[in-house]
């Protein structure tokens, strides 16, 4: 996982819960580094590890943990110098869904060890969608939620997300019924 | 319309395909191309380049565009012609370039542009309304900003980060500096606080060393309290001057000296701390060491001191020995010695010592540290483990290198090589060593003035120079001082600084706007230490500024110095129980003086005696040495009552 997301698990911690709840997840997980350089790979275990001290030190489920994550992603995202590149993906929630796989391959290009998961839109209408989300990664879903919902704040957009597919109940792939604003 | 594609270059697994795409095929493909009629007309436009230029269809080709790569006309046939040469167009209507190339589909004479927009930073791409699925999936330009964004959102945390840690290095130099500046503080004020009390110890033990009527035991008990104060201030000193080596403020201060005469000081200063031990303390040193030189004494005393200290200290037999000769050095000579003529001398001390071992051969020039053999050993005698140190530093100033060569079990030998100056000679007097008794007789009465808060020391030095004579008046702060100064015109002024009410910065700055009174000579006599308090109070206005604990042959040079004071000296009769207390120096002049006063055949019968171990015939000869010359007769009545017919014979031998 490159530092990028590290980075922005140690913002939300400070900007949510203080600096004093992130040295406790830090020492808990036995972090050694103070700063996560962005473009740096770190180990996979690292961020599982965050998360879970994290989960531990300020009494949430992983799931909330990660679902939370995701609205910060978006917002962190935008402000650590990547929000020109969300402009380039649409002007709506919709419009944004849609060129998501489509944001996250190009990333992969440039970022080669990003191992980027992969969204589908379906079953399209005036102020709902399907989307599908693929991803190697194990207890990710949640994270989805939270990254839809960060998209609807970005948009100004009320948005509703409901999980209705979940591969850890057996399915393939996630499955997010996403309702919004038209 | 259709576009038939035809290859350039036909394969040989099959025949060339001949194929159209449908035009939303096309300009997904290509969604900023354009084709050109023969009359340079745009007759088709791309998705995206439609939603940039809205009426791009229908118009003319230099309406919308100028060409700015390669330099050719916008006419069919010129841009027919570069099609494998990148083309760049200017957008008229918007601030975008595009590139890509020409090509020429002659059959219907159209020309079509297959290029996109070309930007190099991401953030362009907004105002023009332009976003990912603009562009053809194929086409890398978006991928490329996207990189190039990366990097410099990298770039920028970068610069954070090293911002960051700028920031913390400059706060942690801070910490640094006011911690350091704290510890001088401490060190100064620890200073003040020990060497108040210290200058009662010493000075007391001096004084009461005056007194008569004291028994020979008391003396001795007087001495240890003076020697185990002097030990004190030497650790105290120790701790300051590594303080102050640490702040850079040691300087070398190269002073003119005889050197024979240095050395046979340090030899009778030790020859005493040998006595008890079964050690052979040796001085070695050849005619071509020169005798007058000039370096800094103090830094080389301190030097030689702590390495003979050391020596000592853990060689309980065998041979102690320091050797001083010319060294055949390639020592980078002093800026200072081109004038004068300068050489370099080596200095080793040896020890047949327990040795030390290879791994303490370096540390023990670290600050603090001690041997083990030294903390085992010599539990309750060891110093501050400061020693080495402090010399290593001083060597180095004084432009050498302290290094050490030992075998454990083998004695150890510390040795360095200094650039010294030499001069001349005459430029040395020698200074008396007798005792001050008391102020000449033919002189005037000086009225002296004490200040000082702490009551202990203010009694000490009005007794002193009472005793010697001096009229003396004291005051417990500056402000006391003013009224004395007014009414009682004192010749010169002891200042303490740090006083209550008002100190002795203040009082002789007041003094010194005194219009109606003859102005004192203000001497400064402070505990505190630092180079920066003798600054201070000279600029205030005082004339000299002496540390205490200072010694009392000091402060009366002093008054000596400013005052013109002379002195009555006690006479120079040494208690000789050993032939230690004869100093060298001493020896030497003594027997000069026997073969300039005495007969050689006189000489020759007190050598024989001296040999026969015949004291009473050594004081039978004695009888005969004239009265003008008692100071020699009662120094060897001396010796031979005392039984050193060994020194005798030593200062009859040619």
């Amino acid at each position: 996982m490159y530092g990028l997301v590290n980075k922005a698990i140690q913002e939300m911690v400070c900007d949510h819960f203080g600096e004093e709840a992130w040295q406790s997840i830090k020492t808990l997980s036995e972090t050694k580094s103070d700063n996560f350089i962005s473009l740096e790979s770190y180990p996979d275990d690292l961020t599982h590890r965050l998360v879970k001290s994290a989960s531990q030190v300020l009494g949430l489920s992983a799931a909330e943990i990660m679902e939370d994550f995701g609205k910060y992603w978006v917002k962190f995202t935008g402000q650590e110098g990547y929000g020109e590149m969300m402009d380039l993906a649409g002007d709506d929630l919709p419009e944004f869904l849609g060129n998501l796989d489509d944001l996250h391959s190009r990333l992969g290009v440039i970022f080669p060890k990003m191992q980027p998961p992969s969204f589908q839109c379906s079953d399209q209408e005036r102020n709902t969608l399907n989307l599908h989300y693929y991803s190697h990664r194990q207890g990710m879903a949640p994270m989805v939620s939270g990254l839809v919902e960060g998209l609807g704040e970005r948009f100004d957009t009320a948005v509703e997300v409901t999980q209705i597919q979940d591969r850890e109940q057996g399915a393939d792939h996630d499955v997010f019924s996403v309702t919004y604003q038209a | 319309m259709m576009f038939s594609q035809l290859p350039t270059r036909p394969s040989t697994l099959s025949a060339p395909l001949n194929y159209s795409l449908p035009p939303e095929q096309f300009s997904a493909a290509f969604p900023f191309h354009f084709v050109l009629n023969s009359d340079l007309k745009i007759v088709q436009a791309g998705s995206s380049l439609e939603l940039l230029l809205p009426n791009v269809c229908g118009s003319q080709f230099k309406d919308q565009f100028v060409i700015q790569r390669p330099p050719i006309k916008p006419d069919f046939v010129s841009l027919t012609e570069p099609c494998r040469s990148l083309l760049i167009l200017n957008c008229l209507q918007i601030g975008m370039q595009l590139q890509g190339q020409m090509m020429l589909v002659s059959e219907q004479d159209l020309i079509f542009f297959l290029g996109s927009p070309w930007v190099t930073e991401i953030r362009k791409l907004k105002p023009l309304g332009l976003k990912l699925n603009h562009f053809a999936v194929h086409d890398r330009i978006s991928d490329f900003l996207f990189l190039l964004q990366a990097k410099n959102a990298a770039l920028a945390e970068a610069h954070k980060l090293a911002d960051e840690r700028a920031q913390k290095l400059v706060a942690a130099k801070e910490m640094a500096e006011s911690a350091n500046l704290a510890k001088s503080t401490f060190l100064a004020s620890m200073s003040h606080e020990l060497r108040t009390p210290l200058n009662a110890i010493l000075g007391f033990s001096q004084l009461l060393s005056r007194d008569a009527t004291l028994t020979p035991a008391h003396l001795h008990k007087l001495s240890i309290i003076n020697s185990s104060g002097e030990h004190l201030l030497a650790l105290l000193n120790d701790i300051l001057e590594m303080s102050k080596i640490e702040a850079g403020q040691i300087i070398l201060d190269p002073t003119d000296f005889n050197l024979h005469h240095f050395l046979e000081g340090l030899y009778n200063l030790f020859q005493q701390r040998v006595f008890s031990k079964k050690i052979n303390l040796k001085f070695k040193y050849s005619k071509t060491v020169p005798q007058y030189i000039q370096a800094d004494i103090k830094k080389l005393r301190q030097v030689l001191i702590n390495l003979l200290g050391n020596a000592i200290k853990f060689t309980d037999e065998g041979r102690v020995q320091l050797t001083v000769g010319v060294a055949q050095s390639h020592l980078a000579p002093h800026p200072e010695m081109e004038t004068r003529s300068s050489c370099a001398l080596t200095f080793s001390v040896s020890d047949t010592g327990p040795g030390i071992s290879i791994e303490d051969q370096e540390k023990i020039f670290q600050p603090f540290y001690q041997t083990e053999y030294g903390k085992q050993s010599h539990q309750g005698v060891h110093g501050t483990g400061l020693g080495l140190s402090i010399s290593r530093q001083f060597v180095e100033l004084m432009g050498g290198d302290l290094s050490v060569s030992s075998q454990l079990g083998q004695g150890a030998t510390f040795s360095f090589t200094i650039p010294i100056l030499l001069c001349p000679g005459e430029s040395l007097v020698a200074k008396p060593e007798q005792r001050v008794l008391q102020v000449h007789p033919h002189q005037p009465i000086y009225r002296i003035l004490v200040v000082e808060d702490h009551a202990d020391n203010r009694c000490l030095l009005v007794t002193l120079l009472a005793t010697i004579g001096f009229l003396v008046k004291s005051a417990q702060n500056g402000h006391e001082a003013l009224d004395i100064c007014e009414e009682w015109h004192p010749h010169l002024i002891w200042m303490d600084i740090k006083m209550p009410v008002m100190d002795g910065l203040e009082s002789t700055q007041r003094i010194r706007q005194m219009p109606n009174i003859p102005q004192p000579v203000i001497i400064a006599l402070t505990a505190n230490a630092f180079e920066e308090d003798k600054e201070r109070a000279m600029a205030c206005g005082c004339n000299d500024f002496l540390r205490k604990p200072c010694h009392e042959a000091i402060i009366l040079e002093r008054m000596t110095q400013h005052l013109g004071v002379k002195y009555l000296y006690e006479e120079l009769t040494p208690p000789l129980t050993n032939s230690d207390s004869l100093s060298l120096p001493k020896r030497k002049d003594l027997k000069a003086k026997l073969n300039t006063v005495m007969s050689k055949t006189w000489l020759m019968q007190l050598q024989t005696r001296a040999i026969n171990l015949d004291t009473e015939g050594i004081t039978d000869l004695l009888d005969e040495i004239l009265p003008e010359h008692q100071d020699l007769k009662d120094i060897l009545v001396n010796l031979a009552e005392n039984y050193r017919c060994d020194v005798i014979l030593e200062l009859t031998q040619q």
